[in-house]
This record gives C-alpha cells, structure tokens and sequence, in this order.
C-alpha cells in the first residue's frame, strides 16, 4: 500500500515537473513577445520562426537581407500628385505590394526671367528647402510628420560624408557640402618653388567638382555654383526627394501597401516662394522679393513597388493579419531669441526651455539656433545652427570663441553632471547621439581657428558666419540615455548663450528649434493601421 | 532594467586653477574613474579640454611655430597607464603612445575624416599650413574663453573593447575602479619651428598647455535583477611597445615579446636626431634616411630592398622574402621613390584587416620616399607622412600567434650607408585576458 502511494506521489510529482516546465516555457514566449520593446526585434523573431519547416515565409517589411533566393519584381508608377499648388502638394500611392523606401519625388522651380532674379539652392539642403512640412497619412490618421522639414534636413545632412555629397547628392537632392585642401597653386600665379607650390593649403573650402580659381594666398579662391543648381532665366533646377528622408522610419521599415485597405497618402507643404527656397549672389541679395515659384508640371512622386511570390505574400498577409512595429518620429518646438544690435550683442542669460515631450519616450533631442535675418543673402540660407560670437581682434586678453552653455532637465535629473561648455564636447555629445560622424570643418561647427577660406561661394565669403559656411553647423544633440519616461513635467533645455552676433544694426531675433525623437508604434489590423506613443 | 549615466571626471592631481603643463614640472594627469555598482561603456570615454601654445613674444600669428597636423592633440599623450584603482595593478600601459597614433590614425581615417570630425574633436589637419594657422596661430587660444577644445578618445586596447568595463569592487564582479594616467609629452617633441631652426626666438621658450581638463563617459547601471558573478574575466586586444635603434645596411631587430596571442605587429621609423628636437617634428613618420654628405644638405632616402619577419628564427608568417622593386638590377628600379606595394599592403593590413579598411589616408604622396630634411618631409600632403612596416599573424580566427617563448624578428635591407641612427618603434596588437577576483586583478598575456 505504502509502494503504491509512494509510486502515487512520484508520478504526480513528474507530471508537476513536466507541467510547470511547459507552463515556464509558455511564460517565457509570452514574455518574449510582449515584454519587447522593440516591436522590429519581435518581428525578425517572427521570420526566424518563419524559416522552420512549414513556414517558410521571410519579413518582407524589415529592410535587410531576406534569407532566401527570392525573385522580387519591381514595379515603377509614375504619380501624379492629386493636389497641387505652389504651397501644397498631395499624392496618393495605389495599395499594392511593398512601397520601397527609396522611393523619389521630383520637384522643379520654375525659370525666372531677369538677370536680377537668378538664385540657387541652399548648399546644405539643395531642393529639400522647398519642403516646409511632410506628412504621411494613411486615411485620417498621421504617422509620421516633421514640421520645419527643412531645417531637420540640415541637420541631417551634416551626417553624410563629404564623398557621398559631391558624387551623389550634388546630382539627386542639389545638396553639396563637401571639402578639400584648396592649395596654393594657380594659373594666375605660378612662382615660387614646386615644392611650396604644391603643399601648402591654408585653408579648406567647397568641393564641389569645379576647380578653384584661387591663387597663392587663396583670398581671391572663388568657386561658383554649377549649372544645374541655379535658377535663371533658361534653367530651372529639378532634382529628386526620397521619401525615406521626408519619413525616417522608412530607413528601417517599407510599407506593405498590399495589406493596407486605407489611403496612403503624402503631403507636402512648401515654404514660402520669396525669402525661404533659394540663396542668391551677393549681387542680387538685396532683391529679397523674388519669388522662386515651383513647377507644377514637373512634380512627380516615383514610387517604386515590391512584388514577392503571390503565395509568399498572401502567406505574410495572413501570418501578419496583425502586425506592428515601433519607429522614430519628430516632434518640434521652437522660440525666438532676442539679440542686440551689432557692436551692443550680449549673453542670453540663462534660457530654460520646456520642450516637451511629457509622458512620452523620447531618444533624443536635437537643437539648433537659425539667424532670422539671415535667409536669401547667404548660401546656407536659413537652414543653419548659429553659433556664438567670436572676437579674433584687439588684445590677446579681450580675444575669444563665444561659449554655449547647455544641459537638460528630465525627470528632476540633469543629463550631464557638469552643464556642457566645451564645444568639442558638445561636438562629442552630438555624435553620441547620432551614433554617426557630421562630416563638416571645425569651423563649420564651433567658429575655432581660421581654417576655412575668405574665397567667394556666388560673391559669399566661405568663411563669412552670416553668409558663408563658419559657425553654421552648431547642431546640438543630446542622447537620453537613462531609458526613463519622461514624467509629466517634459523636458527642459537649459542654454546660456554667450552672445550671438547681429548681422544688422538693429535688434534681430534668433529662432531655436528643437526635435523630439519620439518612440511611436504603429499597428496594421485586418488592413487598418492604428498609430500611438509608446 | 539597465540605464546609463553621464560621468565628468577632473583630474586627482592638479590644483583648481586647472592649467597644465609640461613646463611647469607637471607632466602627470591622474584620473579616478572610482569603484562603483557600475559599468564603464569604454568606448565612450574622451579626454576633454583646451589646448594653449605659448612663445616668448605676445603673439603667435604669423608665427613659423608647428605642430603634427597628423596627431593634433594626441601628440601631447607621451603614455597612457590604466591601473585598478583599487590594486594599483597596471592594466594596459601604451608608451610612445604619439607614436602608436601616428600609425594608427592615418591608416584608419581618410583624408575627409581628418579634414573635418577628427580636426573637430582632435585638432587635427589634413595639410600642415592649414593646422598651423587654425590651431597653433589661433587668435583666441591664448585668450579670455574658448581657443582650441579638444574632446579625444584614448585608443587603447581596454577602451576599444565592446563589452562594458565593471568597475565593482575587486570581489564584487569588478576591476575595482580604474586609474588613468597620462604623461604628457615634452614640449620639444610637441611643438617645432617650421624652419628647421632649433633656437630661433619662435621656438626657444615655446610651451603648450591645457587647461578645464577632465575625462567624460557613459556608465550603465546594470539590471539589478542579473547576478554579476564575483570573479571573471574580461577579454581585449592591447598594444604593447618596444623600442630599438639600428644603423645599418641590414637592420635586424629582435624581441622576447612574451604574448601568447599577437594579432599583428607594426613599427614606425624616424630619424633618432628628430626626437625631442626643436627643429624638427619629432613625431613624424618616414622610411630610414641618410645624414647628408657635405657639401649638400639632403639627407637622401635608404630605400628598402628586402623585408621578412621571424618567429623562432623562422620566416614567418611570410614563408619569403620581400624582395622590393629596388632590389632590382634596373637602376630606374632601384632609384623609383615608391615602397614597394608589398611593404604598405602588409603594414596596414597589421593595423587594420585590410579587407575591412573602409577609410585610409594613405597615398602614393605620403608613403613615398624622401629625403629626411624638415622642408622635405614635413611637408607632405594628405595629412603627413605615413610610412612604416608590419605584418598581420591571424585576421581569420582572431587568436593570435604564440610569441610567449619565442622570439620575434624582422630583418630589414636597406640603403643605410651613412652614420644615421634610426628610431625604431614597434607596436605589438595582441589579445589580453584580464582576469579579476577578490584576490585582485591579473592580465594574462
């Protein structure tokens, strides 16, 4: 009796041990799909699940390698947008396979006529000056949107190396921030040794694929905008937008418009013909009316469409009936920023600013101060990151590189434990946060040093602040790094800006904007997509 | 969950007036990155502060006063020390460390990364004329605020690493804080006068400082939930240096190395009567030189002719030699001014798996063979000179070759028929373990 009971007992002990072993394992898959936040991770985890015998299809939204030899068509619709006008433009994409990321819209400006009204695009942006706001919509609800499009993509495109910007981007967006050596050699002035001639470089300045007509002590290096990026009176610049720069999440993920049953749609909103898309030379600057108005029946929206196996797809559709994934979005918030007329600039004082972001999960802030005076009669335009005055003048004692001051404040903690004044740091900190390296000069970025040209860019002095490259790429970026929520009190910017300088003799304002890198989820269900803040 | 933390560390052994300087009789920065419940994320760490160059008269424009573009502000780290600070046990230690940059840098950066994210954070220049006037003649570097601010990284093996470094006390899981020491270069192997002048008013009493300098990091906090077992091990690639000199047509070097895992070895060359002179940039790269026969003043290239390294005594891991393209009988072979493909191919490949380097300043310009005198060599384009041996052991499994008992070598033909010493500084890449317990920290080599 007693054998039997102990046998009794074993067996209900096996099968506790057995059953609590499928319930851990139960628990742990449970957890692993639904503690993750991040939702892409739980999708690649679907397409390894994907790859046992049976299920065999891939993730065909991820953007990566598919591990398998699968022939993908691809199909091109030329789009014509539904709305057009000189500040608005919307298309609308047809719902069928997977939307490629890299997907172009075209966009032109109309010819001007008068020798008085030639401008040319931004350096820094090229045609992305256009675009003040995109949104991509599907039906009524908004999933993603970047207002101030065109100084976000300033920032960015500090990110692309100075190859890429010349070989590429110098043809597709008009975008050509790129450097070299501009040394002391010339037709003009052709003496001294071969050795000198051939070695020194003073000075850094444009690159952008046209020699340099400088001469020994490169003052007079002049280098002017090529062709195809001006607008005059036989030519009007066309180049192409991706549509992963105006969504950035789409570097990451592809829509699959074949399982979406709503709309999906893309607006645009230009910013202003006059005093906002194109720079012009030193000689016409003062003809700040100008319109560069935009050729409707030029702008097109390229979209090319991924096709997989019919079976492949219908099987993801079914798989993935209810599929989500997480991905960044921007949020915006700006002031402005008095300043005193010239001669009579100072400090700030210490700014606090709120930028929001209460509630929310936020990666990262991004900041950056644009002159407000300084827009056509520049060849960054107004799509730049001032920063602080410098006096390289008088005596050794009153000479110095203004000093920005900055920290942030969330969650009654300050992200620094010493506020940032050290502008290689802050340079540091930026690149933190990127996880990338901006490809731009030190004096681009902090106004140290005299290492960029005096040489004109379209009459501009390169090394000009107000119209040229020097202290115009002083980005700031700040990584939250503590994984915290932001508690209801937002995020507060802390800068002291030690003095900017005025342009004119009257007082000007600066406008500081900053970006909220947000984390978003966005959920596709029997075709409808739902979008909310993690 | 695990969170990271910002951390500002000022140095341990400096007073608050914060400036720092070789000439005044303090070449050593110490920093406490002291014990805590913490990882420190390695590859975050930077160096941070203002560098200053001060002459006898007020002003530096127009000044004639240099500095290596190449290195920028790396070229005032003469050592790098990291320590436990609990034990005070040496964790890595990278003498000659300008010099170890002076490889590694170029190599592993193009000429548009030292033009523009690395003159930002390292005040460096991709030409010479261009360094000297925006760092060392900078207006505002002497002045009331701002000047030259630097934010560098420390390459090292520990701070390379990609897993966080615990900091925990030594039985708790950890190194038990860390110790970083910097010794700062002399001022005479820093800053040079243009001319080649070792005591022109430019250059005699010339001196660099730093000042507001501190390290910054990333730290994380771990998730309290993981158990951090109280002894283990942590794995790196360290360099080593080693030092020699030769004066000869056939240079043979010879080192007990005394590691079990090399990955690669690579050494730099410059003439011994540089260092530490006023005149000359004594961090510069070249291959062996000639002193100059009177009358003429050049110091003509020893071009190499043969090349092959040892292990054992034995060729190895090369089974041949490197016969170069002037070891021909051709005489416009033997005077061609390039080093033969085989010698930069090999030297890059031992700093940088060469099928994986993306980024490089290297080019027939700087790698080419020149005379030794200052207005020849330290004018090169692209960044400056970049010349020097090596050889990769293992860019497969990654675990090295074993050097723990047996010699390495590299005997080196040359055209070295003149009485010029050349330095020799070679630099040992290999796997380290460091292990730690409550017994303290060991580094198995």
């Amino acid at each position: 009796m007693s054998d039997n009971l102990i046998i009794i007992k074993i067996s209900l002990s096996f099968f506790k041990i057995i059953f609590f072993i499928i319930i851990y394992f139960n628990i742990i898959k449970y957890m692993s799909y639904s503690t993750s936040s991040d939702q892409s991770q739980m999708m690649a985890s679907d397409s390894k699940a994907a790859q046992a015998p049976g299920a065999t299809v891939p993730d065909l939204v991820r953007i990566g390698q598919i591990p398998t030899n699968t022939a993908i068509d691809i199909e091109t619709d030329v789009l014509d947008p539904v709305v057009h006008s000189d500040t608005f433009c919307r298309f609308q994409f047809q719902n069928k396979g997977i939307l490629h990321s890299n997907s172009k819209i075209v966009l032109r400006l109309n010819t001007n006529s008068g020798t008085d009204k030639v401008g040319f695009l931004p350096v820094g942006v090229g045609i992305h000056s256009l675009i003040e706001r995109c949104s991509l919509r599907v039906g009524t609800k908004t999933i993603s949107e970047i207002d101030d499009f065109n100084h976000y993509i300033g920032y960015k495109s500090m990110f692309l190396s100075n190859e890429q910007q010349k070989q590429r981007e110098l043809f597709i967006s008009g975008r050509r921030l790129a450097h070299k050596p501009y040394y002391n050699e010339g037709g003009t002035d052709w003496s001294g040794s071969d050795n000198t001639l051939q070695t020194e470089a003073k000075f850094l300045g444009l690159d952008n694929g046209a020699a340099v007509d400088c001469e020994r002590d490169e003052a007079t290096a002049t280098v002017d905008v090529r062709n195809f990026c001006e607008v005059n009176d036989k030519f009007g610049p066309e180049f192409a937008v991706s549509i992963q720069d105006l969504f950035p999440f789409l570097y990451q993920n592809q829509l699959p418009l074949f399982m979406m049953k709503e709309p999906v749609t893309i607006e645009l909103f230009f910013s202003k013909a006059v005093g906002e898309r194109c720079c012009m030379n030193t000689v016409n600057a003062g003809s700040n009316d100008t319109a560069f108005t935009i050729d409707q029946s030029a702008t097109e929206l390229v979209a090319d469409y991924q096709y997989f196996p019919q079976e492949m797809m219908e099987q993801y559709a079914q798989q993935n009936a209810d599929l989500s994934f997480t991905f960044m979005d921007y949020r915006l918030a700006k002031r402005s920023i008095a300043v005193s007329a010239s001669g009579s600039e100072a400090s700030t004082g210490q700014l606090i600013m709120n930028v929001g972001g209460a509630g929310r999960l936020v990666t990262k802030v991004i900041s950056a101060v644009s002159d407000d005076s300084d827009k056509t009669n520049s060849m960054l335009q107004n799509y730049h990151a001032r920063g602080m005055k410098r006096i390289y003048s008088g005596t050794e004692s009153a000479r110095r590189n203004g000093e920005l001051t900055t920290n942030i404040k969330y969650n009654d903690h300050f992200l620094y434990p010493v506020d940032v004044t050290n502008s290689a740091q802050q340079f540091h900190n930026l690149v933190q946060a990127e996880g990338m390296v901006p490809f731009i000069a030190r004096e681009e970025y902090n106004f140290e040093g005299q290492g960029i040209t005096p040489g004109t860019y379209e009459g501009h002095p390169q090394n000009n602040q107000h119209q040229g490259l020097v202290n115009n790429f002083f980005y700031q970026a700040y990584k939250l790094n503590r994984n915290e929520r932001i508690n209801s009190r937002g995020l507060e910017l802390y800068n002291t800006y030690d003095m900017f300088a005025n342009r004119t003799d009257s007082p000007n304002t600066m406008t500081q904007r900053s970006y909220l890198e947000l984390i978003r989820v966005a959920q596709l269900r029997d075709g409808i997509m739902d979008v909310f803040f993690a | 969950m695990s969170s990271r933390q910002n951390i500002q560390v000022t140095p341990s052994n400096h007073t608050s007036t914060g400036k720092i300087s070789y000439k005044d009789g303090n070449p050593l920065i110490q920093f406490i990155i002291g014990e805590q419940e913490r990882m420190l994320i390695g590859s975050s760490v930077r160096l941070v502060g203002n560098f200053k160059v001060f002459k006898s008269t007020d002003t530096l424009a127009g000044s004639t006063l240099r500095m290596s573009e190449q290195l920028g502000i790396w070229s005032v780290i003469d050592s790098l020390t990291i320590k436990s600070q609990a034990t005070q046990q040496v964790i890595e230690e990278i003498r000659h460390y300008p010099r170890m940059m002076s490889s590694y840098l170029p190599v592993t950066s193009s000429e548009q990364d030292n033009a523009g994210h690395i003159a930002e954070s390292a005040l460096t220049s991709v030409n010479y004329v261009n360094q000297q006037h925006s760092v060392v003649s900078n207006p505002s570097s002497n002045g009331a605020k701002g000047g030259n601010s630097f934010c560098i990284a420390l390459p090292c093996g520990l701070f390379n690493g990609q897993n966080p470094i615990p900091l925990m006390a030594n039985g708790a899981g950890g190194v038990g804080g860390l110790l970083v020491e910097i010794q700062l270069s002399p001022d005479s192997n820093v800053l040079f006068e243009a001319g080649g002048s070792s005591s022109s008013v430019e250059i005699k009493d010339a001196f660099y400082q730093l000042s507001n300098v501190s390290i910054s990091a990333e730290v994380e906090t771990p998730d309290p939930s993981i158990q951090i077992p109280a002894a283990s091990t942590f794995e790196y690639n360290s360099i080593s240096s080693y030092f020699t000199t030769f004066n000869s047509t056939n240079a043979i070097v010879n080192f007990n190395l005394g590691l079990s895992r090399v990955l690669g070895v690579f050494g730099n060359i410059i003439t011994a009567s540089k260092i530490n002179n006023r005149g000359e940039n004594g961090l510069t790269n070249n291959y062996p030189v000639n002193a100059s026969v009177s009358p003429s003043s050049e110091q003509k290239a020893a071009r190499i002719q043969q090349l092959f390294f040892t292990r054992g005594g034995e060729r190895f891991p090369l089974e041949y030699n490197i016969d170069t393209l002037q070891k021909s009988n051709v005489a416009v072979d033997a005077d061609n001014n390039f080093p033969d493909a085989q010698i930069t191919l090999n030297y890059l490949n031992a700093i940088t798996q060469f099928s994986k380097l993306r980024r490089t300043s290297i080019s027939p310009l700087n790698t080419q063979y020149t005379g030794g005198e200052p207005s020849v060599v330290n004018v090169k384009v692209d960044g400056g000179s970049v010349a020097g041996v090596g050889v990769a052991y293992d860019v497969i499994s990654g675990q090295g070759v074993d050097f723990s008992s047996v010699n390495w070598g590299m005997n080196m033909e040359c055209d070295l028929t003149t009485d010029n010493v050349q330095a020799f500084y070679l630099f040992v890449h290999s796997k380290q373990t460091l292990a730690f317990s409550a017994d303290g920290v060991s580094v198995v080599r």
